[in-house]
Order: structure tokens, then sequence, then C-alpha cells
């Protein structure tokens, strides 16, 4: 019994062992990316001058070797002062993520809501194919349909505008294959019962499918977002003019320009996508482990 | 948890909000942040224009001639007529000088007289080589040559010698050992000395001496008891009278054989003694006698006297060995003599009780006493003899004792010499040995080596004659030298006293004093100016540099402008453009000649050209910057940005072709309508943001 005991402890303590490994594994570029935000441009140089060697505008390092820090020199806000404050550059690329990510994730939801409960609805054979070509869309990677895009663009006169990234954006089908397969869990009886009780198809959907499906949108909406606001090929290919670009574009860039800046972006970066998931992490889990049931 | 998932949810909200209402106001105010921080510039575009390129520069006005005051001499100036400015006419008197002998004259003549000295002495050290040295050493080599062959001829000879050596060395070792055995035969007698058991005659003395005394007793014992009865026979009595008469005297004559055998045999022992001493001495002169003959460095004198020295001593050792022989064979009887005379007292003593009993028994009972009483007394006679006896054993004991002890001291010391004797034969073995040690191929060698030696003298010996012979021709050349040196001091002397100077230097021309370099009680310097002399009648001119550049604007007969003259007539042309020898190839010298009312040593401004040349790009002179890659300018270039306008500098690098005051033209990569940024008020590097004032 004892022994017993005892290698269940141990069992217990290797698994908590590799699983805070693994999860410092995983942790590790993040709490590389702040801590390093704070340090200041020389320090970063002297640290990383060999990763960060560059050909423009006769920049050179002082150390030839890469040498990783988490802790900072001395703490500086520099990077943060340059970026929020000396640089507009950047705010106006943070501007406009937000002017893309927005608009996407608001109408693709509401494109979705309507989709899904049409799938739901609808019987046959045809909803059948369509719903079957939005899964295959869905599989397919985006370099897949990217000439597509970029042709339909050019053709459509959008291309190096916004909507040539928003409109693809917002007929996306992930979100019509979540919400379709959370409201197909929805029990028949609840809509037959509100059938019966003189409900329409209007009042179906609003009153009982999008109720219900609440938790569902939020955690598409929290995962749509995250996915179109780290996007980066969509703006390089359908985007010329570089002032358009996103915040996700002009951080793969800065590696070549301002090295001393690129740990402060990456960090400010970060923030709107983290307190996104915050906000929505109960229904993000909710809608991802939602089994149903009728009560009563 | 559904109340903390709001609660959550609700500040998660917060913060968004927050963070987007923060941004949009970095938003909002970072671009008048950016534009505030920018520098502000003020900018032209280029154009073409004209560069009016005037050369401008200072000169000092010097006269076109100058002439220079020297003497060729050193002497002491004793007034000075003029000073600077002052004007002169010609044959004027500048300078008194003392009337005393020039220092170049009397440092001639004291280089000719130590010329003349060292000459002297010079004659004096030659002195004829001497190589005594050398022969000595040369000498030295061949003595040491013969040396060798002679050491290399007695080689086999040397061996011999060893042989001999080690003959002598073991002849040695057996007295040595001889001597040792000897010594130690005569501890073990002595040990025998001591005991008793040894001395037979003497304890068979005692021994009847005790039997006598045992004998006398009994008789005493048995006369004693024959007191009271008395029967004696007168024949018997005439019979044993006469027997004790004869046998008394027989006795006599036999202690006096023993007596002189007595005395004989310590004769003997001395003998022997001596005999043994002179034995050693023979030997170790044989032994001596043997190492000198076997060394084969003895002369014959001393191998004569060692070997008479020997016989000698051999001779007396036999002689005394043969007188202790016949001594000691005349000692030989004593012991039977003892025993004679032993018996014979037995004898005695037996007849003489045989009548004291013959007395006795024809005596009466006082006869028988007077018998008793005599064998009392021949008890007591017994007794004596006992004690004799005993006396005798320890005196021959000790005599015997004596005698070998003496005999282990002589032996002792023929073992010291004998020993002695060893070691010098040793020595001898080991000195042949040594010079044995060389071998003919050795000597040979060291034959060779000395023959080479003596050969690198003579070498060297010729080459000192040589070096020598050269040393003296060498001096020769050398005082020929020097004569000829005495010879030129003299010609120089002569020449120095023939250009003499006068006491007074006067001006060869008419003009002004430009400067007087000595004063009253300085020392003149030949051939350094004294004074210098502006003649005014040739004219005033003014040099300067200009570049190869400024040179081509410029002609010759070109008008210069004086510039900081006024109402003056003061007239200045440019006469010539030569090279400039301290700037080869990249300058030149301008001569102006100025007339008018100037003075020598007047400093004077003067601007020359005035033609302008037309040049495409045309900038101001502040626009034009320097670092260290060369000469640039920097151009606004416009950005359009969604936060509007953007203004950039970038660097153009170019050359300027020419300046004035206001204005360069250059050339470089331009298109003829750059914006070139001229001032600012931070420093402005290029690729930064600028802006331009409002």
């Amino acid at each position: 019994m004892k022994i017993k005991k005892t290698f269940k402890y141990v069992n217990l303590a290797l698994m908590m062992f590799i699983a805070i490994m693994f999860a410092a594994l995983f942790l590790f570029p993040t709490i590389f990316t702040i801590t390093n935000s704070f340090m200041s441009t020389s320090e970063l140089a002297s640290n990383y001058g060999k990763v960060f060697e560059t050909l423009t505008g006769n920049k050179t390092y002082v150390q030839e070797t890469t040498n990783f820090k988490l802790i900072p020199d001395m703490v500086s806000f520099s990077q943060y002062t340059t970026v929020l404050i000396k640089s507009p550059d950047y705010l106006l690329k943070f501007w406009n993520s937000v002017i893309l990510v927005v608009p996407i994730v608001i109408f693709q939801l509401l494109v979705a809501v309507f989709a899904s409960y049409g799938f739901t609805r609808v019987r046959g054979r045809l909803k059948e194919m369509i719903f079957f070509a939005y899964i295959i869309l869905m599989l397919m990677p985006y370099q897949v349909t990217l000439v597509p895009n970029y042709l339909v663009s050019q053709w459509l006169g959008i291309l190096d505008t916004r909507m040539a990234i928003i409109l693809p954006g917002v007929f996306s089908p992930f979100a019509v294959f979540i919400l379709t397969k959370y409201m197909r869990r929805i029990p028949i009886g609840i809509i037959e019962a509100a059938k019966l009780d003189g409900a329409g198809e209007w009042g179906i959907f609003s009153k009982i499918c999008f109720q219900l499906s609440k938790s569902t949108l939020y955690s598409v909406a929290i995962l749509v977002f995250i996915d179109y606001w780290n996007m980066a090929e969509q703006p390089l290919i359908l985007l010329a003019d570089s002032q358009l670009h996103p915040l996700s574009v002009f951080l793969a860039q800065i590696n070549q320009g301002e090295v001393g800046l690129a740990f402060a972006v990456a960090t400010i970066y970060m923030i709107p996508t983290i307190l996104m998931f915050l906000y929505g992490e109960e229904y993000l889990i909710e809608g991802i482990t939602y089994s149903g049931g009728i009560k009563g | 948890m559904a109340k903390e998932g709001v609660k959550k949810r609700g500040w998660v909200k917060n913060a968004i909000i927050i963070f987007l209402i923060i941004m949009l106001l970095l938003t909002f105010f970072s671009n008048t942040i950016m534009n505030y921080s920018l520098p502000e510039v003020a900018a032209q575009y280029t154009q073409p224009g004209t560069i009016t390129t005037k050369v401008r520069s200072s000169a000092t006005v010097e006269a076109n001639q100058r002439f220079e005051i020297f003497v060729d001499e050193t002497r002491v100036i004793k007034s000075v007529n003029v000073k600077n400015g002052d004007a002169i006419e010609a044959g004027q008197t500048i300078f008194v000088l003392e009337d005393t002998e020039s220092n170049e004259l009397a440092t001639a003549q004291r280089t000719l007289d130590e010329l003349n000295l060292a000459y002297e002495k010079a004659l004096l050290s030659i002195a004829d080589p001497s190589y005594a040295q050398e022969n000595q050493t040369i000498k030295e080599l061949k003595e040491d040559l013969n040396e060798a062959i002679s050491q290399r001829d007695k080689i086999s000879g040397r061996k011999e010698a060893l042989d001999s050596a080690k003959k002598a060395v073991k002849s040695a070792q057996k007295t040595v050992d001889n001597l040792s055995a000897n010594l130690e035969t005569l501890q073990q007698d002595l040990s025998d000395a001591s005991d008793d058991s040894k001395y037979i005659n003497e304890l068979y003395a005692i021994t009847a001496a005790e039997s006598a005394l045992s004998a006398a007793e009994q008789r005493r014992d048995a006369i004693q008891q024959e007191v009271s009865s008395s029967e004696t026979s007168d024949n018997e009595i005439l019979q044993l009278e006469r027997n004790l008469e004869s046998l008394q005297l027989e006795l006599q004559y036999l202690q006096k054989d023993f007596q002189n055998a007595q005395m004989a045999q310590n004769n003997a022992s001395s003998l022997y003694a001596n005999y043994m001493q002179l034995k050693g001495n023979a030997d170790a002169a044989k032994t001596t006698l043997d190492a000198l003959m076997f060394s084969g460095t003895a002369s014959e004198a001393e191998i004569a006297a060692a070997t008479a020295n020997y016989e000698s001593l051999s001779a007396a050792a036999d002689a005394a060995y043969s007188e202790y022989n016949s001594l000691n064979s005349s000692a030989g009887d004593i012991t039977s003599l003892q025993h004679q005379i032993d018996k014979m007292n037995i004898q005695i003593r037996q007849v003489r009780e045989d009548l004291d009993i013959a007395r006795l028994k024809t005596g009466s009972s006082s006869s028988l006493k007077a018998q008793l009483e005599s064998v009392k007394y021949e008890v007591e006679n017994c007794k004596t003899q006992l004690q004799n006896a005993k006396n005798n054993l320890q005196t021959v004991k000790n005599q015997s004792i004596s005698n070998i002890r003496t005999q282990i001291d002589t032996t002792n010391a023929q073992l010291k010499a004998a020993n002695q004797s060893l070691a010098d034969a040793r020595d001898k073995q080991t000195e042949a040995e040594s010079e044995n040690a060389l071998t003919i191929e050795q000597a040979n060698e060291q034959i060779k080596t000395i023959q080479r030696n003596l050969q690198d003298q003579y070498i060297a010996l010729a080459e000192k004659q040589d070096s020598d012979d050269l040393k003296l021709k060498l001096e020769e050349l050398y005082l020929d030298a020097q004569r000829a040196e005495i010879e030129k001091q003299e010609k120089i002397i002569a020449d120095i006293k023939s250009k003499t100077s006068e006491t007074e230097i006067k001006a060869k021309y008419a003009g002004i004093i430009n400067s007087i370099s000595t004063v009253a009680g300085d020392s003149t310097t030949p051939g350094t100016p004294m004074g210098t002399i502006d003649v005014i009648e040739k004219g005033y001119t003014a040099t300067f540099p200009v570049t190869i550049e400024q040179a081509k604007m410029i002609r010759v007969d070109d008008k210069a402008e004086i510039e900081n003259m006024w109402y003056t007539n003061a007239e200045a042309k440019v006469t010539a453009i030569k090279n400039d020898p301290a700037n080869p190839g990249k300058g030149k010298i301008l001569e102006i000649t100025v007339t008018g009312d100037v003075t020598v040593g007047q400093q004077l401004y003067f601007s020359i050209g005035e033609r302008g040349i037309q040049y495409d790009t045309v900038v101001p002179n502040s626009a034009v910057r320097e670092d260290n890659n060369g000469k640039f300018i920097l151009i606004v270039e416009s950005r359009n940005s969604p936060l509007g306008t953007r203004y950039v500098a970038s660097r153009v690098d170019v050359e300027v072709k020419a300046s004035d005051d206001n204005f360069s033209a250059v050339t470089g990569n331009l298109y003829g309508y750059e914006f070139v940024i001229t001032t600012s008020n931070k420093p402005v590097q290029a690729g930064e943001l600028v802006r331009l004032p409002e």
C-alpha cells in the first residue's frame, strides 16, 4: 500500500516536472520578448548585434556573438517611448490592423450566424453539397486560394485597398463551420416547441438559436480575431502600399529597420490578443466543450 | 464561478477600453510630438549662377633689391653708426671694427701648432717591432717536442721498470708476511712461557726437592723411632764416609759446570736479540736495495751504497748468529747438568742417611740423637733447597718471558720497516704504472699536437711580421698626410693674413637700413649678415602664394587692388606668376610690384581678379558640408503618408568647382531642381526626418 502511494507521488512529481518543463519551453519566447522590451537600444545591439546585422544606414554592432539575456542591465523604457511617442508609423500600423480586423470579425460573425442557421434548418442535398464545399475551402491553406483571390480582387478593382482583405475575410468558412456544428446540436424539440408556440423562422433564430449560440459566437469571434490579427500574407500580397499594411507585416519588417524597437513592438502587439482571450476565455472553453442537453 | 467570470470579463473589458483610448490619444498626438522633435531646416532650390572669384591675400612690401652687409672674419664691433630705418648714402660708414687679430687667424694658428705637435709625436711613436715573446714560445714548443720524443723512446724501458716494481712489491709483501708469522709465533711462545708446565727441569728440581724433603722427614721419623736402639759398623761408616766425600766432590764439579752453563745461556739470549736486530736491519737494507734496482731510476752510486750497506748488515747478523749458536750449544747441557746435580744431591743424601744410620747403629742413643739432629738439619736443608728450586723456576720463567718480549719488539720493528718498504714499493709500482699509461700511439699523438702548435706559432710569427711591416708603412703614410696638412694650414694662415679687412665697414649703395643684427661689442660671424640695406632705387614688391585654380584666373599685368589703403597713390600690378617651391605642382607664387607711397615692411591686402564663371548648379556656401568622405549637400525629399507629407534629408556627394563669398558651384548627382538644406536649427544627418518652416 505504502509502495503504491509512493509510486503514485513519484509519478505525479515526474508528470509535474515534465509539464513544467514544457510550459517553460513554450513560455520562454514570450517572457524573453517582454523582458527584452525593457532593454535600451545599445544593450540590444551589444547582445544581438550579429543576429540583426543590417546593410542599411552603415550600422555596425559591437558584439560578434549572440548573448541571450533575460534580465536587462538597466531597465529602460526608451523602446516604448520611441514606439508610442516618437514613431507614429507604429501607431498607424496598429490602427491599420484594427481597421482590417474589426470589420472582418463583425461581418464574418454576421454572415456566419445566418449561414449556419440556414445550414441547420434547411434540408436537402444541395445544402449538403454547399456545406461540403465550405469544409473543403476551410481545409485548404491560404496559399491555394491566393492567386484566385488576387485575380478576383484585381477584377473587382479593390486591389491595393483594404476591401481586398476584408471581403475575403468576411466570407471565410471557418465561423460558418463552427456555428453550424454548434447549432446542429441544439435539440430539435426546443425548436418544435417554439414552432408550436407560434414562433416563426426569425423568432426561432433570434430567440432560440442565436441566444443559445452566444458563447459559441464569442469563442468564434476570439478565434477569428486572433487569426486575422496575425495575418501577414494577405496584406503583403494584396496591399502594395506599405502605409496600409497592418502591424503584423510591420513587425516582420522591423528586424531590417529599427532593431531596438522589435521587442517593444512585439509586446504591444501581444496586448490586444491577450485581452481578447482573457475576455472570452470562458466562452472559448465552453464553446469548444459544449455537450448540449434539454433541461426539464 | 459565474460571478467571478463576470467580474473578470468586466476588468478585461475595462482594460481593453483603456488600452484603446491610450492608443487613440498617442496616435492623435504622436505626429505633433514627432514634428516638434524634428529639426527645422531652411532650404532653397539649386540654380545656375555665376561665381565671381577674387583672389585675396595679404603680403608684406619688400624692396626689390636688398643688400646684405657682412665680413669674412670674426672681429669685434667697436661701434654701429646707423639704426633701422635710417637713410644712408653710398660710402657711408655703418660699422667700426676693433683693430685686433681675427678669431679665424688665431684658430688657424692654433690648428697649425697642433698639427706640428701631432707630427712630432707620430715621429716619436714609431718603434721597431719585437718578436721576443713569439721566439720564446717557439723555443719552448721545440723543447716540449724533444721531451715528448724522448718520452716516447722511454716507453719500452718503463715496461721493464714496472715489472721490477711489481717484483719488489711481491718480495716486500713476502717479507711482511714472514715477519707477521714470526710475530704470531713469538706471541704464542710468550703465552707458553707463562705456563709453568713448560719448565720441565725446574719442575723436576722442585719435585726432587720435595721428594728429598719427604725422604728426610721419613728418615727423621724413622730415626726418631730408632733413637731407643742403636747399632753401627765402623767399616760401613768408613765406606759411607768415603762415598760421601766422593759424591760431594763430584757435586761440586757439577755445580761449577752448571753455573758456567747458566752464564753461557744468559749471554746467548742477548746475543740472539742482537742477532735478530741485525737481521731485521739487513732485511730492510735488502728491500731498499731491491727497490732501487727495480725502480730503474736509481743511480749506480745509490745502488752500490745500498748493496754495501746490506752486505755489512748481513755479515754482522751472521757473526752474531754464529756466536749465539756457539754459546747456545754450550748452554744446551744445562738441563742434564741440573739432572745430574739433583741426582748427586739425592745420592749424597742417601749416603748420609746410611752413614747416619750406621753411626747410629754403632753409636749410643746420644749418637742417634745426634743423627736425629742431623736429619732435622737435613730436613731444613731440603726445605731450603725446595724453596731455591721454586725461586729458580720463577727466575727462569721471567727470563724466558723477557727474552720472548725482546724478540717480539725486535720483530715489530722489523715488521714496521718491512711495511714501510712495502708501501714504498707499491708507490714505485703506481708511479711505474702511471708512467706506463702512456702508450706509443698517445705519445705519437702528443708529438703531432706539439708539432702542429709549433707550426701555428711559426705562421703567427710570420703574420705578425707582415702586419708590423704594413703598420710601419701606414704610419709613414700618416706622417706624409700630416706633413701635407701642415703645409695646407700654413697656406690658410697666409690667405687669412692677406684678407684682413680694414676697421671701417661702409655702404656700397644708397638706401634705407632694413635691419641691423649686431651691436657694439658683438663679434662678427663670417658669412652672416650684420645688417641689410633696402636699395630704394630698385622699387618694391610683394609676394603671396595662391592655388593653381586661383592662378588660372589671374594674368600678368592684372591690376591688384589695395584694400586697406585710402587716399594714397600706391598702385599694384601683377608682374609674375611663379612656381611655389614649397608646394610644387599644387600652388603658385604671385609677385606684385608696388609703386607709390609705401614703405618696406608694410602689410598690404591685395584683391585680384574680376572674372565670373557661369555654373549650372550653384548653392549657398552654408549648404556645402564636409565630412571624412568628402563634401556633400543635404537635399529635402518629401514622402507622402497617411499622417501627412514627411520630409527626409538625403545626402548627395558633390564636388565644389568654385566658390566666392556667398555661393559655391558644385557638381554631383544633381538634376538641377533639388531642394537644398542651407541651415537648420539642429544638426541634421542624412536620412533624418526634417520639417520645413511654416
